[in-house]
């Protein structure tokens, strides 16, 4: 546009103004409408008489990305999933900027080559520092970092789901060994990760094994089942080794925490060996694990906090004497050992659900009659396989869009899992792993309250009997000294601990044992559940009867649902929601059985509102729901302060005899079916009498209360927490 | 009943005020009386505050008038009986003293509490559902954890106690009832 035509129609706009001034038909507001408009185009005239005026002309490339970036956020905003927008935001930032990954962000001293051939701009090689690299710019992520859309190369992967590493430059000698599932693999730093240009925004994406065509990946399925999609979402899949430590200082903690965990140090130097083993992609709600080979990661040296835990064989022992404990471990074991022969059987991952359904129904899992004894004895006899495949087929016709696993696959990877030896000892040694697993989300959790961090501000190591939670950038962040500071041990609990008031009082963070031991309490949420669907009789506390409320509403909704999990009861919500077994069994349609799947899914191993982190999850996002256990949590918590446990009518002595020994007493009170209107009232006087009162040198103090009620009985408990302080 | 001291005095206040929040989250009719003729917000010990729970959060709280927010929070009502600020101006009473007594009030009245004032306050207790807690210890620093002090605690129970304890809350109520309602515009 020239300056002749700009001067046309400013005077267009001037005629305008003066035909809205004289014409009475149009309202008031109307014309006020109407100039607003022609101001805002007067206004762009006038710019862009300027802009031409000083030579400028418009950087229509910029423009576009930018466009194209808005339509992307734009997009990721209609899904209205906040949490979907993290994965996303990082990949826009533009070099030499980015998103931090973490609230604290690393200055990061190891620095990797980002090779980029078809860079529209003269630079084809770009430094970026390692952790980066390993947080968004691993093989087989997408960014929007150096301008254009770019991908990170994988190769082919669809064989086996296995993405050989080769295109990229690695360092000759392994960096550090790491042990995973009882192998020792080396793991390499990366030196220059190759990228190519992403030309199409919806590329055509295999349904079967989600690999892109037209990039690095493609794959030798049907063309049929490729659909054009927007670029799928991934995240990294971490493993984390330590490598050397130097402890500063250790502390106790009070009961009854001490029970569970013996000490707890500061580790000063923290050398610890992070891998990125693989990635996990997701699209048409499908998501597959791809594994790399070999992994890459880097060395990190940070600071840290290791927790002593306290698993003794007594508690795995009655642990292993829950039956739908055992067999909820079972399957979830089984679901590692499947998705760990995934891989050589060229299987994605989102196969897992129908094909372990499959398991479980050919070994009668989902019956609550049989016996895990008689469980195993059906799985080492191998006789379960031609029904699993049966099963199985059944399953993927009836309720999946595209089930396309052929029977000699499936039958290879059952023969393959018949081979593993299972026996009860591998069943408790599991339930150790459960725990240990539980107890560091816990820890985790627990460490971003106190610290005021996110979670990717720290990581978690698991070993024999203690976890680690340390700082996740090289240097450290503070997280894990402002943990170890706020820890109050048994030493800093005294009377005397008052400071003077100051007129700017600075934020005071949770205590982490306070955080910690609330996360070791029964999950609201799962005791609700509990309550609801066995009919138990209801806490009047405002928060467990909102929680019902809810319930009773989507009962309403979805009433055959609700109907088939009181006949299943709510202990085998967990069994039952894994594939589609029961729907099967019980011929279901697809609405109905998918109504079912998603109102069995309680909280029996883990919530989003107590253990659950997702993609923060050592195992991934995906595997996360078989390796944690918030019943086995629960149970081991009530297990290890059962000496604590005394009934509230129990004699005054006898409560005074436990605090003096124990320095802890729990008051238990079962609710009492119907609730009784102030049923809480006869717990609430005896904490009354006790409260204050002078044992020895120190004082009675009510120090918590909790609602409970365990998968292993049909009841709902009250305790009350005394201590001495 | 329990013989109170410097020692266990605040661990009693603290734990009859939590109580009353959990009372309340249950539905449950919840009061606090405060009741002190001397009101100045103090630090409360973490071992005082120490408290676990899956039904109410116990967070967040640094001092006294910290946890008369998370009564209020509860919906507890909260009445406060105490000296008017106005009146303790004609006094020796250091003036630090007083705007440090008018500043914790204002905070509580903006919390909700409804304040109440006494020219002849001298009595000093805490009245919840769950017992009366009183003595010579003043609602300040020095009440709560300096000076050497004496009192009794009756739990709401049964027999003498109960007795007591409803004794004391009618006592209380009158008291509140004979006061005058203060001009919480006038608080700075």
């Amino acid at each position: 546009m020239n300056s002749d035509q700009l001067s046309e129609m400013q005077q267009f706009l001037n005629e305008l103004k003066t035909k809205i001034r004289v014409d009475s038909n149009i309202s008031i507001e109307k014309v006020g409408d109407l100039f607003e408009s022609i101001r805002n185009l007067e206004s762009a005239i006038s710019e862009y008489r300027t802009a031409i005026s000083q030579d400028v002309t418009p950087d229509l490339a910029t423009v576009e990305r930018l466009r194209r970036k808005l339509t992307l956020i734009g997009a990721i905003q209609s899904i209205q999933n906040p949490s979907y927008f993290d994965e996303f935001a990082s990949t826009l930032a533009e070099h030499p900027y980015s998103l931090p990954k973490a609230l604290f962000d690393p200055q990061g001293r190891e620095m990797v080559t980002i090779d980029f051939p078809g860079s529209r701009s003269d630079q084809q090689f770009h430094k970026v520092r390692m952790d980066l690299a390993l947080g968004m710019l691993y093989p087989g992520s997408f960014t929007y970092r150096y301008g254009q859309p770019i991908k990170v190369e994988t190769g082919r992967f669809s064989q086996r789901f296995i993405a050989n590493l080769r295109m990229h430059t690695l360092s000759p000698d392994p960096i550090f060994k790491m042990k995973r599932d009882g192998r020792i693999i080396d793991v390499y730093k990366p030196i220059r990760l190759r990228t190519m240009q992403v030309v199409d925004r919806n590329p055509f994406i295999c349904r079967n094994c989600l690999s892109i065509s037209g990039l690095d990946e493609g794959c030798s399925h049907a063309p049929r089942i490729k659909q054009p999609r927007k670029l799928p979402s991934s995240s990294a899949v971490t493993a984390n080794q330590e490598l050397e430590r130097q402890t500063e200082g250790s502390v106790a903690l009070r009961a009854p925490l001490s029970t569970v965990i013996t000490s707890v140090s500061f580790l000063e130097r923290f050398k610890v060996g992070q891998a990125v083993l693989g990635f996990e992609r997701s699209a048409f709600r499908h998501v597959t694990i791809v594994d790399y080979d070999p992994p890459i990661g880097m060395i990190l040296e940070t600071k840290g906090v290791a927790f002593a835990i306290n698993i003794p064989p007594g508690v795995l022992d009655h642990l292993s004497n829950i039956p739908i404990l055992v067999r909820d471990v079972l399957a979830q074991l089984l679901a590692h050992k499947l998705i760990d022969s995934f891989s050589r059987n060229g299987m994605p991952s989102y196969y897992l659900e129908p094909i372990l359904s499959g398991v479980i129904s050919s070994l009668g899992m989902g019956q609550g009659s049989k016996d895990v004894t008689s469980v195993l004895n059906t799985f080492s006899s191998s006789s379960w396989v031609e029904n699993a495949i049966q099963a199985t087929l059944a399953e993927g016709a009836n309720y999946y869009e595209r089930f396309d696993v052929q029977e000699r696959r499936l039958r290879s990877l059952f023969e393959l899992l018949s081979q593993q030896s299972i026996e009860l000892q591998t069943i408790k040694n599991e339930i150790k792993n459960r725990l240990l697993h539980s107890l560091a989300h816990n820890l985790l959790i627990a460490g971003c309250v106190t610290a005021g961090c996110l979670p990717s501000d720290l990581e978690y190591l698991i070993s024999d009997n203690e976890i680690v939670l340390f700082d996740s950038v090289d240097g450290g962040n503070g997280s894990s000294a402002m943990i170890f500071d706020f820890i109050s041990s048994r030493d800093s609990f005294s009377l005397t601990d008052v400071e003077e008031p100051t007129k700017e009082r600075t934020f005071r963070p949770k205590y982490f044992d306070e955080a910690f031991a609330e996360l070791m309490l029964p999950c609201q949420q799962g005791v609700s559940e509990r309550i609801f669907h066995r009919q138990l009789p209801v806490p009047t506390h405002q928060e467990i009867s909102r929680r019902i409320t809810a319930l009773e509403r989507q009962r309403q909704a979805y009433s055959d649902a609700y109907k088939q999990i009181s006949q299943i009861g709510v202990e085998n919500c967990f069994i039952a929601s894994l594939g589609f077994h029961l729907p099967l069994e019980l011929g279901m349609d697809v609405q109905a059985a998918e109504r079912f799947k998603e109102s069995a899914s309680v909280c029996l191993h883990g919530c989003p509102d107590c253990l659950v982190l997702g993609n923060r999850c050592e195992e991934g996002g995906f595997m996360e729901k078989f390796s944690l256990s918030k019943a086995a949590l629960d149970e081991y918590f009530r297990y290890m302060t059962k000496s604590y446990v005394l009934d509230y009518r129990a004699e005054d002595s006898v409560i005074d005899s436990t605090l003096n020994t124990q320095g802890v007493a729990i008051l238990s009170m079962q609710l009492t079916r119907p609730a009784e209107e102030g049923s809480t009232d006869k717990l609430d006087a005896r904490i009354a009498e006790f409260r204050g009162r002078r044992l020895g040198e120190r004082f009675i103090k009510f120090a918590g209360f909790w609602v409970d009620s365990p998968i292993t009985s049909n009841d709902v408990r009250y305790s009350a927490l005394l201590v001495l302080v | 009943m329990v013989h109170v001291t410097e020692e266990n005095v605040e661990i009693i206040d603290v734990d009859l005020l939590i109580q009353e929040c959990l009372r309340a989250s249950e539905g449950k009719e919840a009061f606090a009386y405060i009741i002190s003729p001397f009101i100045s917000d103090f630090i409360l010990s973490p071992s005082w505050l120490s408290f676990v729970s899956n039904i109410i959060e116990v967070a967040d709280i640094d001092s006294y008038v910290d946890l008369v927010g998370l009564l209020r929070h509860h919906g507890v009502d909260v009445r406060v009986v105490t000296r008017s600020p106005a009146d303790l101006r004609t006094t020796t009473i250091s003036r630090k003293f007083i705007d440090k007594q008018e500043r914790t009030l204002a905070q509580l009245a903006k919390m909700g509490c409804e304040i109440r004032t006494n020219a002849s306050l001298h009595a000093k207790a805490t009245l919840t559902s769950g017992g009366v807690l009183a003595g010579s210890f003043n609602l300040t620093q020095s009440g709560r954890s300096l000076n050497l002090e004496a009192g009794f605690y009756f739990p709401n129970t049964f027999g003498i106690e109960k007795r007591e304890y409803e004794d004391k809350l009618e006592w209380a109520q009158r008291l509140f009832s004979e006061s005058v309602p203060v001009n919480n515009s006038r608080l700075r």
